[in-house]
């Protein structure tokens, strides 16, 4: 079963041999160590947001007890925005540096497409389902098995 | 020692509370005096860790440093002039590399990926929650819950986390142990995770100790303060050796 965005969506080659035209990966492999230090840093700002979206899922689930949900939410939700936003600057040169291999990629695709279930739920549902106990409990669930699927396809993309 | 018995340290932290009695305590902390009709009692330590113990973990610390420099092969050949004598690997890692487990790990094209997987899923289960309680130790985040509190909270996730990393790690080496132990970047983490585990065992010995004291003392004193940042300073730099020795040839 091949997951890959080349098998699942054809239609965005153009796209991507657009992107591979970018020359940022002539630059980025001039320091042989410029990769692992952006990997390393799209992986520290990976902790940040699933660390927070674990901790708003456990108290979700009642796993948690003892904080305001309110004031856990409020502490942790600028933390899962500027955390995305560190993932995706950093992800950006990552993908940048050999779109083509991404776009053939088995995992890419199920990451890509985890990610952006993940974003929507979190924006969209997510914050409705507090306080109504059994769709708090469905949503700490999904939006758990969203994020943290998405991180694992992410590191199996190295291995696929 | 002054002469009515306490250090410097008691001072320090009696300053420190009587500064912030005076200042206007924050609204969580309104509410939370509010909510508890009476406060909790002292919880009893499962056990107690004699004063000197500080002393002595940072003469290990010292000596840890000392070892790395010895046992890291490209800085004992800088500083000493000598090659690491560690470099001859051990008869033990080639009878760990022949074992079947080892042979069975390192050729299985599910089961080495999957490791690495968990391994990376339970660095983010772990570190989130550590980060998050050496930020409140800083005083930066959670400034209206107790110290106290982030730590039992925290601290279980964090331990979950690290037995899933201690048990992938332990697998991932046991599959390839001689291509692993000559690395630069293996001997620097394994080091720099030494220093961590020192990290917490000095605090926990020791300014934890008198945790009642600055449970809501904001900014928190200084050597909590100290913990906190070397906490998220050697663990971001675990986790960069760890990243730097996956790719070292």
């Amino acid at each position: 079963m091949d997951l890959s965005l080349a098998n699942l969506f054809p239609g965005l080659e153009p796209l991507f041999r657009w992107c591979a035209q970018i020359p940022i990966g002539e630059y980025l492999n001039r320091l042989s160590w410029a990769v692992t230090v952006i990997q390393t840093i799209h992986l520290l700002a990976i902790t940040v947001v699933l660390g927070s979206i674990l901790l708003l899922n456990l108290e979700l689930l009642g796993i948690l007890r003892g904080f305001d949900a309110s004031q856990l939410a409020r502490t942790l939700s600028p933390f899962v925005t500027r955390g995305l936003i560190a993932v995706m600057l950093t992800g950006l040169p990552l993908f940048l540096n050999s779109p083509m291999r991404y776009f053939e990629n088995a995992a890419f695709g199920p990451k890509i497409l985890m990610l952006a279930a993940a974003l929507a739920f979190h924006y969209t549902l997510y914050p409705r389902a507090s306080g109504k106990p059994i769709a708090s409990k469905c949503a700490a669930i999904l939006s758990l098995l969203l994020w943290f699927g998405a991180g694992a396809a992410g590191r199996t993309i190295g291995w696929s | 020692m002054l002469s009515d018995g306490r250090d410097a340290i008691d001072l320090l932290l009696d300053s420190a509370l009587s500064s912030y009695v005076a200042a206007k305590p924050s609204a969580g902390l309104e509410k939370r005096v509010i909510k508890c009709c009476r406060p909790a009692a002292p919880k009893k330590p499962l056990f107690t860790l004699p004063n000197w113990i500080w002393s002595a973990a940072a003469a290990s610390a010292v000596c840890a440093i000392i070892v790395a420099a010895a046992w890291i092969p490209s800085i004992s050949t800088s500083i000493f002039g000598v090659d690491s004598p560690s470099l001859i690997l051990p008869r033990w890692l080639e009878s760990i590399e022949a074992t079947q487990f080892s042979t069975s790990i390192r050729e299985s094209s599910f089961f080495f990926p999957f490791l690495d997987v968990m391994h990376v899923i339970g660095l983010v289960l772990m570190l989130g929650p550590l980060m998050m309680l050496d930020l409140r130790l800083i005083g930066v985040l959670w400034k209206s819950s107790r110290v106290s509190k982030i730590a039992t909270k925290f601290i279980p996730l964090a331990l979950a986390g690290f037995v899933i990393v201690a048990v992938t790690g332990g697998l991932l080496f046991w599959a390839k142990p001689l291509a692993y132990y000559g690395r630069f970047y293996f001997r620097l983490k394994v080091v720099l995770m030494v220093l961590a585990f020192l990290n917490a065992l000095i605090f926990h010995a020791t300014i934890e100790r008198k945790i009642a004291i600055w449970d809501n003392t904001l900014p928190p004193p200084p050597r909590a303060r100290l913990a906190g940042v070397l906490g998220l300073v050697l663990w971001t730099a675990v986790v960069f050796a760890g990243r730097f020795m996956a790719v070292e040839p």
